[in-house]
């Protein structure tokens, strides 16, 4: 995706991390922008040099000619007037015009990089059997599901019942639903922890609870549990964000997994209870374990917030994505003197220090109440000569330009979100397809995740049934 | 174990040459015939990509020495969006544990103790999440997995013809030449099942051909059961064995 900086229209480092948004706004069926933004390379050489490729030069001859580089804000109100002035155009040289491989996804600035239409061969007339490679395959479809989901192979006898039934979509969906229930789809260690990896970040150097280390301060295992409880058996998945309990789990030859009475968290031991109150919970970045990895010992724990939007929402503000300000009314403060008003930091931290601002009043490491616990006045403990005016810091913030007065109401607008839908939706299409969809599946894509967010009620296991009949995960 | 130059040729190019093609699930055109393409060995070259008409029922490829390199890939029409995903450490032993019907845990282990799909999983595309912090599998296929994956195909085919030769009665895979007659027919009735098995489909005849011929090559000392385990992994450690 982006990369580290996207510097704009100017020589000299002026960022426009808006840019990306920006193209979207104005390509908003660029597959590129199907649940992220552009690299910052659609116009830039490479991410974080100035040299705009010629594509990005044309943008720049058309909209500002030999004048002054413009403001963040004159750039942002006229790129998308630049962008309709080149469309006809053909930076490249490859007989595509700069519109169409932008709605293509070709690289408009790369000749050798063009639109290209899927074309498949009719074998309907073949002598010797071969994949049917313009049409969905059953037996093709059989192995997928049962390799990504199940583990191994089909039997031969599966193989042939499938590809001699009259209704194979009945055997494939029936397949999906006995292994969407197998320890390898999701016990302990499968292929629903691995996906949740990247989000919890475990360490068992510091585990509490069952295998704890040597220096036990939280227990990921119940972000583990929380991760496949959402994620399976129907379950609402913004309950990844919404969830102000605690899931359990029961190992053995079937992995259970079941919400916890309160009582039952409570009366953990102190280093793995979750100290947050009900009422202050918001599923995985409320967790014990999610406050003490971030967190730790940080006043405004921007490193918590990033990871969150990370995780759920899909957006790596370290590589630009995502940038989506509060109003330009809401002046940004650098209340714990970190120089974030540096015009080079500032295009990132005034998105990004709002979206951190709710998490403030929850413990990191330690602290009153116990680690990750809620606590109105934490801020006044980190008050001293280096951050005087730390503790003004709001716990109102902003996420997706939207105004949030604490760390729930921030989960409840993130987890309705459309973000939040493409981005879980891209977390199965990357792992079952095996890579983001390309300029012909983005239609596709988008179909998936808007129906997971309304037919599919937030069920990843009605959003998958309809994954596996999509043409990219179904037609050899 | 004894391997002659042409099986160890039909071994790379059948397994270690092909497992960078698995990188980034695709982009590639035409690579996606290696799914469906048999014991695919286009030749003495690193070309993990072959072309249309390299795909598309050439009668015998050679290398460039004009020697035989192995089956002929047969008739695929190349697909609109090739993609491929390898198998992963515990896909892959888990359908070599059906397929051969040896226990999982009898499959392949490293030093007697441990299973070898563990030891090299990470080679073999997967994660340690809790031992190294590796959350995401390496982007790129390391040098070691070819090496891993002949280590658990070998072993497991020795070990099932090891058990069908020490009772040929109750062979799951060699019977025909485990019971002593490895005549040609016996070894193709034997590459037949072992097509079926492993990549669950009937093998062409010149894929039967090929294999069955490999007997000749091999030392006369205890050659049958050695055909058998080789047989069986070169098909095993073939692409089409390997991706999906």
């Amino acid at each position: 995706m982006a990369g580290l900086v996207c510097v704009g229209w100017v020589s000299i480092a002026n960022a426009q991390p808006q840019a990306p948004a920006v193209v979207c706004e104005t390509y908003p069926t660029m597959p590129a922008c199907a649940g992220a933004v552009p690299d910052c390379t659609l116009c830039h050489q490479s991410a974080g040099v100035s040299v705009r490729n010629v594509f990005g030069a044309q943008v720049e001859a058309a909209a500002w000619p030999g004048e002054d580089a413009p403001t963040a804000e004159e750039f942002v109100a006229g790129l998308p007037d630049a962008l309709a002035e080149v469309e006809d155009l053909d930076a490249d040289d490859d007989g595509y015009a700069n519109y169409e491989e932008l709605l293509a996804g070709s690289d408009p600035a790369d000749a050798d990089d063009i639109p290209g239409g899927a074309t498949c061969e009719d074998t309907s007339n073949s002598d010797a059997w071969q994949y049917d490679v313009c049409n969905p395959d059953a037996g093709f479809t059989l192995r997928k599901i049962m390799l990504d989901v199940c583990g191994h192979s089909p039997t031969l006898a599966e193989l042939e019942e499938v590809t001699t039934s009259d209704d194979p979509s009945e055997i494939l969906h029936e397949t999906l639903d006995t292994c969407l229930n197998t320890e390898f789809w999701r016990g302990n260690g499968g292929v629903l922890w691995q996906l949740a990896h990247k989000k919890i970040l475990p360490l068992p150097a510091i585990k509490s609870g069952a295998n704890e280390g040597g220096v036990p301060l939280a227990d990921y295992d119940d972000d583990y549990n929380l991760y496949v409880h959402a994620s399976s058996d129907g379950n609402d998945a913004r309950d990844l964000l919404l969830a102000q309990y605690v899931v359990g789990r029961v190992d053995g030859d079937t992995t259970e997994y079941y919400v916890m009475d309160e009582a039952e968290q409570a009366a953990r031991p102190n280093d793995a209870v979750l100290n947050a109150p009900v009422e202050r919970r918001a599923g995985m970045i409320t967790s014990r374990w999610f406050f003490v990895a971030n967190t730790m010992f940080t006043a405004v724990p921007r490193t918590t917030a990033a990871q969150a939007y990370r995780s759920y929402l899909g957006f790596d503000i370290a590589k630009l994505e995502g940038l989506i300000e509060p109003p330009a009314s809401e002046v940004l403060i650098d209340y714990d003197n970190k120089d974030v008003l540096e015009e080079t930091c500032a295009g990132c931290h005034r998105t990004l220090d709002p979206l951190a601002y709710p998490f403030t009043r929850y413990n990191g490491i330690g602290g009153a109440g116990g680690s990750g616990d809620y606590n109105a006045n934490r801020l006044g403990g980190f008050v001293d000569n280096t951050q005087p005016d730390v503790d003004e810091t709001p716990e109102a913030g902003y996420i997706l330009g939207e105004p949030v007065s604490d760390l729930v109401e921030w989960a409840e607008v993130a987890a309705n979100s459309d973000e939040f839908a493409a981005a879980l939706v891209m977390d199965y299409w990357e792992l079952l397809v095996g890579e983001r969809p390309n300029a012909l599946e983005t239609e596709q894509f988008v179909t998936l995740w808007q129906d997971f967010a309304t037919t599919h009620a937030y069920d990843v296991e009605a959003m998958l049934h309809d994954l596996i009949d999509t043409e990219a995960y179904s037609v050899p | 174990m004894f391997l002659d130059s042409r099986l160890t040729l039909v071994a790379l190019c059948c397994g270690a040459l092909a497992l960078p093609a698995c990188r980034g699930g695709g982009g590639g055109g035409g690579s996606s015939d290696t799914e469906t393409a048999g014991t695919d060995s286009t030749g003495g070259t690193t070309d993990t990509n072959p072309t249309a008409s390299e795909t598309e029922g050439e009668a015998e490829s050679q290398d460039e020495t004009g020697n035989d390199d192995g089956p002929d890939p047969g008739t695929q029409a190349p697909s609109a969006r090739p993609r491929v995903k390898f198998k992963t450490a515990q896909r892959y032993a888990t359908d070599l544990s059906n397929a051969l019907e040896i226990p999982r845990e009898s499959l392949c282990t490293e030093l007697d103790d441990f299973d070898c799909a563990a030891v090299h999983r990470i080679a073999l595309g997967e994660v340690d999440a809790f031992g190294l912090r590796l959350f995401e599998p390496l982007e790129n296929m390391p040098l070691t997995a070819p090496i891993a994956v002949d280590r658990i195909g070998l072993t497991a085919c020795g070990e099932r013809a090891q058990r069908d030769f020490d009772a040929p009665g109750q062979a799951v895979s060699f019977s025909e030449v485990a019971s002593g007659d490895a005549s040609a027919s016996n070894r193709d009735a034997v590459v037949e099942r072992l097509y079926r098995q492993l990549l669950l489909r009937e093998a062409t005849d010149r894929e039967v051909e090929q294999v069955t011929a490999m007997y000749d090559d091999l030392p006369s000392s205890n050659q049958a059961q050695t055909w058998a385990q080789m047989a069986c992994f070169v098909i095993a450690t073939s692409t089409e064995a390997l991706f999906y």
